[in-house]
């Protein structure tokens, strides 16, 4: 049998023929506005990744054809949605009240908070049970917590005054997600699978989100009130970076050449994402009170579907290899 | 492959610095507004210095003129509160730091004469350690490293006081200065805080010749006042207009020149470098200056030394917006090098400043909580943040 590699080497040949002419002159360029070195880094990486099947295909050529049906390189599109839950360790907080413990804040419901992701993920599945990804996605975490202050006239309990500030915060990351997948059932349109990996995000951007509620007894009759949402960036309070590790099953369906696929994973950070450096400073210009981050670790979790697209194939009228 | 491995493990190693370094001591950098759950009380900051254990002792005003302490740790959480008991009031803008050991001078309920009270940094009674029955109505305190001044007001005989005690507590001279119409009501609603709060201070200036100076009533305004610290002649004034144009703060420089801020009625202005002749009589009225429109009417205006590649003068306020507004100067030129502010949507009112030991800020003010409620709030900004807003 004769195998023709069409698509992939073509492909790998142009780009890298491109790279060396025109694209890394541009790299350094890039690499000087901060969002846009991510993305160029994590692009290079994906191209680096890609170069394998063109590697394999040149071995192919030269002898090796059996390895080429051996294995299958996958790319496509992901996206869906995801729900964090907090894991607040140490508290901290501007107020401080001598005489009496002040409550502190009281963090959302679990996974009550929907975010979406939307990513390019790079595929190869080595074995018929194995199948490692790298996905460059962008992601948002979304939590949020409440804050409560109670103030009351010693001599006349009746008046009071309580100020809630709802505080809902939302991060997004430039994430890059290392799955590893092993196929239960290796064959058959209908493959389920459990997953594990880790991941690592660079902070894109975050914003706060601040309102401020309560109800008013000490002004002459008993008002309830709530002002306008108040959003801020608050970028300088989070670290830039955030690592943690995944795991989850799903299953793939393979209806023709394309291959749909859907992942449940629980992603758990490893690593408090407050930057404490910048812990009170950056808080000192937000309206409100409670803008002091506590110690956080992000859980989430996160509903994936993706689109792939086998790259390796067989024949002109592309029939893809097929483990 | 294993080029693709060694990008990805060096890009995530160098990336994941900043989880690695996401440590700090909690004394560098904090917010701390105390706070208590009734509606009663208004306090006033006044002073906060670094103790010698790396905390910092607070003073305040509470309830007008009742004096109130706090204590704290490095990280600014109190260790100690309390509110000084009659007949101890009136408590004077600053906390004098006299051998490792902290005073300050305040005024009797009922006498009107002046206490220097020492501060146990453990807690408990401060210590009464001088009684000056006589001296009466004191309204600034300032300690010159040989002796510590008081300012005072003698309602009989209508006249500023200007009284040196040495280190070991002994009244050694009291000269007075007349006034030439009475100021005993407006000093009690200062005093008292219903009425204008007015800046009264006193100092040494040691230059080729050294001078004491006060800020207070002399004749028909509030001047600054030179003095002949071997006589105790008036030396030299820098005359104010009645109570509405005057010096509003004044700290002398290492080059001899002095740091001054005036009020022209409610119009704030900055002199980063300026010279004054001890020996002169000068008008307030007659400096040229630029205003500053974004500060507060009438605001509590406090200066300071610091250094960050070359000297500044450094001033804190309050701006119009109730935010805290540092200006920072080079102190030779004059020239402005950074303003910045502190607070949003909070309100702030400005109280006092210090730099630390460890090249930070600590910095006390006034806030607001529920729009409505006045507290104390302490700011520690560490030296990373001091030098990026004022450089």
């Amino acid at each position: 049998m004769v195998f023709k590699v069409y698509a992939l080497t073509t492909y790998t040949q142009k780009f890298n023929g491109f790279l060396a002419k025109k694209f890394r002159q541009q790299v350094a360029y890039l690499l000087q506005k901060k969002a846009v070195k991510y993305i160029v880094i994590t692009f290079l990486g994906i191209a680096m990744w890609l170069s394998g099947p063109s590697l394999m295909a040149q071995r192919a050529r030269s002898g090796m054809r059996d390895s080429f049906k051996g294995s299958q390189w996958y790319i496509g599109l992901e996206s869906g949605m995801n729900f964090t839950k907090v894991n607040p360790g140490t508290a901290f907080q501007e107020f401080y009240r001598p005489s009496e413990s002040l409550e502190g804040k009281v963090y959302g419901k679990r996974f009550a908070h929907s975010s979406q992701q939307i990513g390019i993920k790079a595929a190869v599945r080595p074995t018929k049970h194995l199948n490692i990804s790298l996905t460059t996605s962008y992601i948002t975490y979304r939590y949020s917590y409440q804050q409560q202050f109670l103030w009351e006239d010693a001599e006349n309990p009746d008046q009071h005054v309580n100020i809630n500030y709802d505080h809902t915060v939302r991060l997004s990351y430039l994430e890059l997600p290392v799955i590893v997948r092993y196929y239960l059932y290796s064959s058959g349109r209908f493959r389920p699978y459990v997953l594990g990996g880790a991941y690592y995000g660079w902070l894109v951007q975050a914003n706060k989100q601040i309102v401020e509620s309560g109800i008013d007894r000490a002004s002459g009759g008993s008002t309830d009130y709530s002002n306008t949402p108040n959003t801020t960036f608050v970028k300088d309070m989070f670290l830039t970076s955030q690592a943690g590790y995944l795991w989850g099953g799903g299953f793939a369906y393979k209806p023709g050449t394309v291959t749909l696929t859907v992942d449940i994973m629980y992603k758990q950070g490893i690593h408090n994402i407050t930057d404490v450096k910048h812990r009170f400073s950056s808080a000192r210009s937000l309206p409100g009170f409670g803008n002091v981050q506590d110690n956080l670790r992000l859980s989430n979790l996160q509903v994936s579907f993706s689109l792939l697209f086998p790259l390796k194939f067989l024949t002109k009228s592309f029939n893809p290899v097929t483990l | 492959m294993k080029k693709i491995s060694l990008f990805f493990i060096v890009l995530l190693y160098l990336s994941g610095c900043d989880i690695r370094e996401n440590i700090i001591e909690p004394s560098n950098s904090f917010t701390r507004i105390i706070d208590h759950p009734g509606f009663s009380g208004d306090i006033s900051p006044l002073s906060v210095v670094e103790t010698s254990d790396s905390g910092y002792l607070v003073l305040a005003a509470k309830n007008s003129w009742e004096i109130y302490l706090m204590k704290t740790d490095m990280s600014g959480q109190p260790i100690w509160e309390q509110t000084l008991p009659e007949p101890y009031v009136n408590p004077l803008q600053d906390i004098l730091i006299i051998s490792d050991r902290y005073y300050i001078a305040c005024m009797d309920a009922v006498t009107l004469g002046t206490y220097l009270l020492e501060i146990n940094l453990s807690g408990g009674q401060p210590q009464r350690t001088a009684t000056f029955a006589a001296m009466s109505y004191p309204l600034s305190v300032a300690y010159t490293g040989t002796e510590i001044l008081v300012q005072g007001y003698d309602r009989n005989e209508k006249s500023t006081t200007l009284n040196i005690i040495t280190p070991s507590f002994e009244l050694s001279n009291t000269y007075k200065y007349p006034i030439l119409e009475d100021k005993e009501e407006e000093l009690i609603r200062h005093l008292n805080r219903t009425g204008k709060r007015l800046p009264f201070f006193c100092g040494k200036y040691t230059s080729s010749a050294s001078s004491y100076y006060f800020n207070g009533f002399s004749n028909y305004a509030l001047s600054l006042i030179f003095v002949n610290p071997s006589n105790g002649e008036i030396s030299g004034s820098v005359s104010g207009f009645r109570n509405e144009e005057f010096t509003n703060s004044l700290h002398p420089l290492e080059t001899g020149a002095f740091a001054l801020s005036g009020l022209r009625y409610h119009d704030s202005y900055l002199l980063p470098s300026v010279e004054i002749s001890t020996n002169e009589v000068a008008y307030i009225g007659d400096v040229v200056v630029n205003h500053f429109p974004e500060i507060a009417a009438a605001p509590h205006m406090v200066i300071r030394e610091y250094t960050i590649a070359q000297p500044l003068v450094v001033y804190g306020t309050q701006a119009k917006n109730n935010k805290l507004l540092l200006y920072a100067y080079d102190q030779e030129q004059g020239t402005l090098k950074a303003t910045t502010h502190i607070g949003q949507s909070n309100p702030y009112e400005m109280g006092d400043f210090q730099f630390t030991s460890d090249g930070g800020m600590i910095l006390l003010a006034k806030t607001y909580v529920a729009d409505r409620f006045p507290r104390l709030a302490l700011f520690k900004l560490s030296k990373q943040e001091v030098e990026e807003r004022l450089q």
